[in-house]
């Protein structure tokens, strides 16, 4: 059971009360009976002290009287007198003094008696004595008689003297255990004291750590409260802010007063404040809020994006809410989405410029070609029509009519196949170097025939790569070297790679040809370029310019070395990455 | 009597059918040619509708088809012939300029038999129109229902 530090505090004031003053109450009790004990053993004293006094009486008046009798001398009899009067006083005394004992009530009431009787002998034998003398007296009232009564004076007075003194050994005995008792009573109230005043002081030290730890607890959420760059408040369901930290002031620039003393809403931009009304009154049914942007008015006028996650507790009817500020975060997405807006735009003018493309080199192959087919055809039959009856140079133009038209159908295709190479998807596989030379190298053969070549083909690495296209690169760097040796008697054709280690492997294709100038160099991947009159070597000058598109498909790059009568060297690289698929 | 049509061609240039027709000459087929000068007179052809209406010959024993057409281009032809049970059997072959890829793989998507690439030289023009009308008009065994020689 959890209780509160007040809770705490009553319960232990009422068990250190009660138990204090029981131990006080107890004390006090036994002190008090102690007392009582001790008046009781001082009362019998008291009653043995007087019975005492009383018996010292009585002998003395019976001595006085016989020293009189015996001497005559009225001095004896006047201190007779005297104890015979102050007897009853004595009496009086021990009745007083015994009222509480019937007991001795009644020994009082017969020593009354037994004296009484004592005196009155005594008087009557003193006034026969000094009427008639002594023997007369002493015949009258004989002596023996008030030894006797004398005797049962002591007898009783002894009966009552022990009757006291057992009393007494009761009290003190019974005085003695109160005393003990009330030593142990106080002894283990002062324990009690002490173990109540220890708790007390560790429960109290106990205590004041619980409340510095409280304190500081709490000395670091008004740090928090105070010093959070989040937007911290309360909202009342009543619309108005019951408690803002000091980020709202910086935020939007408001005083909090200010704040606190219109409602909310009137912060709120107008655009947001039915879907902020909303928000709120889910919250105020229960519902959490976990993200909520809306735009808060600043003393400078603008607008300020403040994204929200909030509760409401509905005993205290009150909303608990944290916002950040988003503004620049807000302006960056806007910034980005434009951008990517833009990007857009861009893809869509490059997709449509692709299109166009595709759509033209469509048209190139299919309208471009007809009319060269029809030149070509119609000369062909005009030819075979009246071909007699033209004269020799009539001819000669016919035929290079038809030439021209072939020739740039040629171009064409060439341009198309190009054009291919650049948009085709490339499919990449394991592809190996070496078969793809060695088919190049046999669909060569026919150029080969009756030439001299010697052949060096190395070991070939295999490459990631599009088997298809690889294999024109091949094809195409092969045959040059085919075309530009057809001079050289033998030929030598060198086929190897490089493995530079840093990821990528250069293969090249070596020959002894007609090489070329390097000034020319750049020329030589050109589209339709040539460094040769077509006369002296044919071709339309594609071949080296879709090596080029292909290598550079595939993440490399090309080049070539040469010089003029002595030889090229054409050096292509491609990264030296395999996929775990073999083919 | 006048020769049975076996040969539909569906051309729009004038000049490319003229000098198919006379490629087909060389072999002796070209009166047994029918033009249509675009894919919709391929179509009323086929189906003996419009300009087409009532004609007394049978099917085709082989449809030659250029892919670029006005109105309907060829491969709209050859999609309509093998969506109908009644003329899917009828052979066509594509006859065009055409080599890009994706009219290739369309073509043979859809069914086509041949795909013959027009070539530039006129030479090779003849041969390779020879050879298309006498393999298809002589050679093949058309399916039923197609006219026989």
């Amino acid at each position: 059971m959890k209780l509160s530090t007040e809770s705490k505090i009553l319960a232990g004031f009422l068990v250190t009360t009660v138990t204090l003053g029981g131990v006080g109450w107890l004390s006090y009790r036994a002190t008090e009976d102690f007392i009582t004990a001790q008046t009781w053993v001082t009362h019998t004293y008291e009653v043995m002290s007087q019975l005492e006094t009383t018996l010292a009486t009585v002998t003395e008046m019976d001595t006085e009287q016989r020293g009189y009798l015996l001497t005559g001398d009225t001095k004896f009899l006047q201190r007779r007198q005297a104890a015979a009067a102050q007897l009853p006083g004595e009496l009086e005394l021990v009745q007083q003094l015994t009222i509480d004992n019937s007991a001795q009530q009644k020994g009082v009431g017969q020593l009354e008696e037994l004296t009484q009787e004592q005196i009155a002998q005594e008087d009557d034998r003193i006034a026969v004595f000094q009427k008639s003398g002594l023997r007369a007296a002493l015949a009258q009232e004989p002596i023996e008689k008030t030894d006797a009564a004398m005797q049962a004076v002591r007898v009783l007075t002894g009966d009552m003297w022990s009757s006291e003194e057992k009393l007494l050994i009761h009290r003190r005995e019974e005085s003695n255990q109160l005393g003990r008792q009330t030593e142990r009573i106080i002894i283990s109230g002062s324990v009690a004291a002490v173990i109540i005043g220890w708790v007390i002081v560790i429960m109290g030290r106990r205590e004041l750590k619980l409340r510095a730890l409280a304190q500081q607890a709490q000395e670091e959420l008004d740090r928090y409260f105070k010093e959070s760059r989040e937007m911290i408040c309360i909202l009342g369901f009543d619309g108005y802010f019951k408690n803002l930290n000091p980020a709202w002031k910086w935020t939007l620039g408001f005083p909090v007063e200010e704040l606190l003393s219109r409602p909310f809403i009137e912060f709120i931009h107008p655009d947001d404040r039915k879907a902020t009304m909303t928000e709120a009154e889910k919250l105020m049914q229960g519902n959490e809020l976990i993200y909520f942007e809306n735009r808060y008015l600043c003393k400078d006028g603008s607008y300020r994006w403040i994204a929200w996650s909030a509760r409401a507790e509905i005993a205290q009817k009150a909303i608990y809410a944290t916002g950040r500020d988003i503004t620049e975060r807000k302006q960056s997405l806007e910034k980005i989405e434009q951008l990517n807006g833009d990007l857009k735009r861009q893809a869509s003018v490059l997709e449509a410029a692709n299109k166009e493309l595709e759509a033209f080199s469509y048209s190139v192959s299919h309208d471009l070609r007809a009319p060269l087919r029809h030149i070509d055809g119609f000369v062909k039959m005009l030819t075979k029509q009246s071909g007699e009856k033209l004269d020799e140079r009539s001819r000669r133009y016919l035929d290079i009519i038809a030439d021209s038209a072939q020739r740039m159908g040629a171009l064409i295709d060439d341009l198309l196949v190009f054009s291919r190479m650049s948009r085709t998807e490339l499919h990449c596989t394991n592809v190996s170097n070496e078969a793809l030379v060695h088919e190049a190298v046999e669909g060569l053969q026919m150029e080969c025939n009756g030439r001299q070549i010697q052949w060096k083909i190395g070991a070939l690495p295999e490459v990631n790569a599009d088997g298809t296209m690889l294999q024109q690169v091949w094809v195409n760097l092969i045959s040059n070297a085919v075309k530009y040796t057809r001079p050289r008697q033998p030929a030598e054709i060198e086929i190897g790679y490089n493995d530079m280690g840093e990821g990528e492997y250069i293969f090249f294709v070596h020959d002894n040809g007609v090489g070329f100038d390097m000034q020319y160099a750049h020329k030589l991947f050109g589209v339709f370029q040539r460094l040769h009159r077509s006369d002296e070597f044919e071709g339309t000058g594609i071949g080296l310019a879709n090596v080029s598109r292909i290598v550079h498909r595939h993440g490399g790059r090309v080049w070539a070395e040469g010089k003029l009568n002595e030889g090229a060297t054409f050096y292509f690289s491609l990264p030296n990455k395999t996929t775990g698929t073999k083919k | 009597m006048a020769p049975l049509k076996r040969i539909l061609l569906a051309e729009d240039n004038e000049r490319d059918a003229e000098l198919t027709m006379a490629a087909l000459e060389e072999h002796n087929l070209a009166n047994e040619v029918v033009v249509a000068r675009d894919g919709a007179e391929a179509l009323d052809y086929l189906y003996r509708r419009g300009t087409f209406a009532g004609h007394a010959n049978g099917l085709p024993v082989v449809v030659l088809l250029d892919l670029k057409m006005p109105k309907v281009d060829g491969l709209e032809v050859l999609r309509q012939m093998r969506a109908d049970p009644a003329i899917k059997h009828v052979p066509v072959v594509m006859l065009t300029s055409s080599r890009e890829e994706q009219d290739l793989i369309r073509s043979y998507e859809l069914g086509v038999n041949a795909y013959v690439v027009k070539p530039v030289d006129f030479q090779k023009f003849v041969e390779s129109v020879k050879e298309i009308g006498m393999f298809w008009a002589i050679i093949n065994e058309p399916p039923p229902g197609a006219m026989k020689r």
